[in-house]
């Protein structure tokens, strides 16, 4: 589904570079649910932005089915990834001025869906996720993995075929954590290909398949 | 997906009140501002912009040169308009004009004072677009027929038809023959009742006289005509009609005379300038930039905050282009909000503001398709510059960055903040500079030492009365009256002049041209006009009626005389002699410089009696005055006026500019203010990390305070910097305007500067010494 190719990523502070990943090679397949781990600075999240075109390569190829995605520009790319690819994040990144209804609906507004068809779209995944009496209140007014669960909602209400998820139960407590990593299980098993970062071992034991990086390289 | 973009652009305007308020109101006053200052400048640039044939309708002016300076005149010789209709085909009409005549009409035994009366000839009607409602169309074709304007037709005849009444004037029995509408009140050429000219020409001899330059004289190009081959042709016209005349003739196009003619000698009162218009769309432009640098760094501030939402929507497939669409789109609405306040705004404030300014302005004017257009083009305009930063700016935000919350407001949009605060604080300075200044000048004009006591005279009309000596000695019997004399011209404003002296020892070559005015008798006591040299008129010595003359020094100065006194001079023929000189007074308004002047003995040509009364009973002296004037002449009703009065209404315009001034400066510093005080709360907020960790490290309130403070006072010293050497130079510039002028004051300066910096850190203050006191572990947990 995706690969990745020498992959070089550095930031470049009064002419000194940084390397934030070295030469990574990886390949994932359609319907894995493939885990990144390994302490922090080691290029984890790096790899996953990469991975979600919200991040650039310096050195190296990425196709995403058949896209050279290292020689698009950014309209392009915004174009593949917006049909293609979901995000979660730890911190939720929920827009605090808008409800969780209106949260859920914004990416189906980029996608240019029609109203009636997103009102439908909308309403199955508050029923899926159960949060239908919630759809009027704003993020501060839920719990953290009440949020989370709109995120999720959110993340997926496109039908992406890759779900990216950055720590996403990092800010949550144990029982919320395991009810995310469960949902996930769940998508995966309907076929969305899913990638993770995580620090916990007991969370990446859901995935099938663990990549560990260190200082920007992959070890096995 | 434009219901969600509003839906959260409100959400954003409600959650971030205070932000939202300041970006709101001061935008609304500086619109509101603007939309005052643009309704006053297009009442203005309308002015006759109404008749038909506008476009090929002139004026004739006339360009007199003498050795010592170059006068343009705005009258013409009597004979002037007939002859050049005659002698140019390409001039299809002319009619000579004058106006701003008082009359009182005798209707059936009842007197009716009607105010500004003109005359014209008959084709005045056929030129200008003054519609007759009724009557004949060739109204003035008949020697003895007036027209009434719609309201003197109702103030003399009521509701009965005023067409075919008579009247009388000048014991004239004169007959209605057409009614016109209302003169406009955007109209230079204004009357209440018009009668033919010919009726003046035939009372006043000097009419006939190519020599005597007294009335205006408007002409009418046939079609097609160019205006700069007629300017050519008739430029030396009158010298083809006398050899002695040596002015030439020029062309004022209709359409300029209302704002152009400032500095034309002898030419009607209420006229405009369009340096004031020039003035007032400056500052049009600078209180637009101050409100809009206001919306420009307040939304930048206020969007940083929304970075979370801008990498979100990024990462959620937004493209950039949709980005700078919502947030200009965000602008825009603000902007319209703005709007609507502002027009509400304008609405209440304008009768304060016609008051001030002797206008009859209305929003109406914003239906006038020009200004809606201006408007509307204006609103987009300055809602693209106001959202484009801000809108680029925030869509640049790299989505993973963004998220993170770390450093987006970045150098860049901070730099970009302070040149936007030094910008607005430097034109504050200017405005604020250049008014007081102003204020200062005008201060000192009505201060000024005249070389004239102007307090406690008053004067009335007796033209054409001829018991001045028994009236003089009947007055001078009340014990309130000091002194009384009769002159030609009140001492304010003297502008006949003419060049035909000649004294010894004069040159042919000698060109001078002098001003004179006719007195009597202790006039310049009266006045208490100090001599330099000789002494003033006395009936002791009968020698002056055999035509002494006073000159003062700067006459004496141009002729060249050496011992004035006894020197032969002579003008207009009469042979006499040099019997003294005063010291120079200002006889003109202070934005001319002194020019010579002749005072003469003329018992026939005497127009204002003067009276100087003592301070003790001001009331009854003029009551005394009055019922004495009215045993002499009980024809006429008599009213006395204070001179100081009608001296302080020759500053009018100027006064009344500067209150303009004055209140726009203060709007345009408040805004300033507001914009200062949205920064400092948005940077205070960014700073709460940094002040927390300052206080746990052991900070105390002052030492925040003052590193909250040195920041925004550095920009405004900077804006200082900037600001001064301008201001001087455009104060320079506007001082050059007046003769006699005050010196720039450092003292001026020095408070501005002071007080702005001071106002500075009073805005700032509020902010900073709140988060100075803030608690220090809810700062650092808020990060």
């Amino acid at each position: 589904m995706l690969s990745i190719k020498g992959a070089f990523k550095y930031y470049s502070n009064n002419f000194v570079k940084t390397y934030v990943l070295r030469d990574v090679d990886i390949e994932v397949k359609e319907g894995e649910f493939v885990t990144i781990m390994g302490p922090s600075g080691a290029g984890k999240s790096t790899l996953l932005y990469i991975m979600g075109m919200l991040e650039t390569l310096d050195d190296g190829e990425f196709h995403y089915k058949e896209n050279p995605v290292h020689k698009f520009n950014e309209k392009k790319r915004t174009n593949l990834h917006k049909h293609e690819i979901g995000f979660v994040f730890q911190q939720y990144h929920l827009i605090d001025e808008l409800t969780v209804y209106e949260n859920i609906e914004m990416p189906l507004l980029y996608q240019k869906i029609k109203g009636s068809d997103r009102k439908s779209m909308v309403c199955d995944m508050l029923d899926k996720f159960n949060i239908v009496g919630k759809k009027d209140l704003f993020p501060n007014q839920l719990s953290g993995g009440q949020q989370q669960l709109v995120g999720i909602a959110r993340a997926i209400i496109g039908k992406p075929s890759l779900l990216l998820a950055d720590e996403p139960t990092g800010n949550l407590n144990s029982a919320q954590g395991k009810e995310i990593m469960e949902l996930f299980k769940k998508l995966n098993e309907e076929g969305t290909t899913i990638i993770q970062v995580t620090h916990s071992e007991e969370k990446a034991a859901y995935g099938n398949r663990i990549v560990n990086l260190l200082d920007g390289r992959i070890v096995e | 997906m434009f219901k969600n973009y509003l839906k959260i652009a409100l959400r954003n305007l409600m959650r971030n009140k205070v932000f939202s308020v300041i970006n709101i109101i001061g935008m609304a006053i500086g619109l509101t501002c603007g939309i005052l200052l643009s309704l006053w400048i297009f009442d203005e640039i309308i002015y006759d912009k109404f008749h038909e044939n506008g476009e090929n309708i002139y004026r004739i002016l006339e360009n007199q040169s003498y050795s010592s300076q170059n006068m343009q005149v705005a009258v013409t010789p009597g004979p002037l308009a007939e002859s050049i209709k005659n002698d140019f085909p390409e001039i299809v009409y002319a009619t000579r004009y004058s106006q701003g005549l008082t009359q009182v009409f005798k209707v059936k035994e009842k007197k009716i004072t009607v105010t500004n009366g003109a005359s014209a000839d008959e084709d005045f009607f056929k030129m200008f677009s003054f519609p007759i409602i009724k009557g004949s169309q060739t109204p003035l074709s008949e020697i003895n027929s007036i027209v009434l304007t719609e309201d003197t037709a109702t103030k003399i005849f009521g509701d009965t038809e005023a067409i075919g009444q008579h009247v009388s004037i000048y014991g004239l029995d004169l007959q209605v023959t057409a009614i016109v509408k209302n003169v406009p009140r955007n109209s230079h050429i204004s009357f209440n009742h018009l009668i033919p000219f010919q009726i003046m020409a035939d009372r006043n001899p000097n009419l006939d006289n190519w020599g005597s330059n007294s009335i205006h004289t408007y002409i009418q190009l046939a079609k097609n005509t160019s205006f700069e081959q007629m300017s050519e042709k008739i430029k030396m016209y009158l010298k083809e009609k006398a050899e002695e005349l040596s002015s030439e003739l020029y062309l004022q196009p209709l359409t300029d005379t209302y704002l152009h003619s400032v500095g034309l000698v002898a030419d009607y009162g209420g006229m405009g300038d369009f340096r004031y218009i020039v003035l007032f769309s400056i500052i049009v432009l600078f209180i637009i930039v101050i409100s809009s640098v206001n919306f420009i760094s307040l939304s930048t501030a206020r969007y940083t905050k929304r970075a979370k939402e801008v990498g979100l929507r990024k990462v959620v497939g937004s493209q950039r282009s949709q980005l700078i669409w919502q947030f200009l789109g965000e602008s825009m609405l603000l902007l319209l909000i703005a709007l609507g306040a502002a027009l509400v705004l304008v609405e209440l404030c304008l009768p304060a503001f016609n008051n001030i300014a002797a206008k009859e302005l209305s929003l109406m004017y914003l239906l006038n398709p020009a200004m809606l257009f201006g408007l509307i083009v204006f609103v987009v305009f300055i809602g693209f510059l106001t959202g484009i930063y801000p809108a680029f700016l925030l869509s640049s935000f790299k989505p993973v960055t963004a998220l993170k919350g770390s450093q987006i407001s970045g150098s860049k949009g901070s730099l970009f903040r302070k040149i936007m605060v030094v910008t607005q604080w430097s034109l504050s300075i200017i405005l604020i500079l250049s008014t007081l200044m102003i204020s200062k000048q005008l201060q000192f004009m009505k201060n000024k030492k005249l070389g004239f006591e102007k307090e406690q005279i008053v004067y009335t009309n007796i033209r054409g009365f001829n018991e001045i000596d028994a009236l003089k000695r009947e007055l001078l019997k009340y014990s309130g009256v000091e002194s009384v004399s009769s002159t030609s011209a009140l001492p304010h404003n003297i502008m006949n002049s003419t060049s035909g002296s000649v004294w010894e020892g004069k040159n042919d070559e000698d060109t001078f041209l002098v001003h004179y005015n006719i007195v009597d008798y202790d006039f310049i006591e009266t006045f208490k006009i100090e001599m330099a040299e000789g002494r003033s008129f006395s009936q002791e010595l009968s020698d002056d009626t055999n035509f002494g003359f006073i000159l003062n020094q700067e006459a004496i100065k141009q002729m060249g005389i050496e011992d004035p006194i006894g020197k032969q001079y002579s003008i207009w023929g009469m042979e006499g002699q040099i019997v003294g000189v005063m010291k120079d007074f200002h006889f003109k308004p202070l934005h001319n410089p002194i020019e010579p002047m002749l005072f003469l003995l003329l018992k026939d040509y005497l127009e204002i009696l003067v009276v100087r009364i003592d301070t003790a009973d001001p009331v009854n002296t003029i009551s005394y005055l009055e019922e004495t004037m009215a045993k002499f002449d009980p024809e006429r009703k008599h009213e006395f006026r204070f001179f100081d009065e009608r001296y302080n209404v020759m500053y009018n315009s100027e006064q009344q500019m500067g209150t303009i001034l004055r209140l726009f400066t203060g709007l345009a510093i408040f805004i300033a203010c507001l914009g200062l005080f949205g920064l400092s709360t948005f940077m205070t907020q960014q700073r709460t990390k940094e002040i927390g960790i300052r206080k746990v490290m052991g900070a105390d309130v002052p030492n925040i305070v003052v590193i909250l403070s040195k920041e925004f006072t550095k920009w405004v010293v900077i804006a200082n910097l900037i600001a001064c050497p301008v201001a001087y130079f455009i104060i320079n510039k506007l001082l050059q305007n007046f003769a006699y002028r005050i010196d720039m004051s450092y003292k001026v300066f020095g408070i501005t500067v002071i007080s702005s910096i001071l106002i500075a850190i009073v805005t700032v203050s509020f902010q900073t010494i709140k988060a100075a006191n803030s608690n220090p572990v809810k700062a650092l947990k808020y990060e």
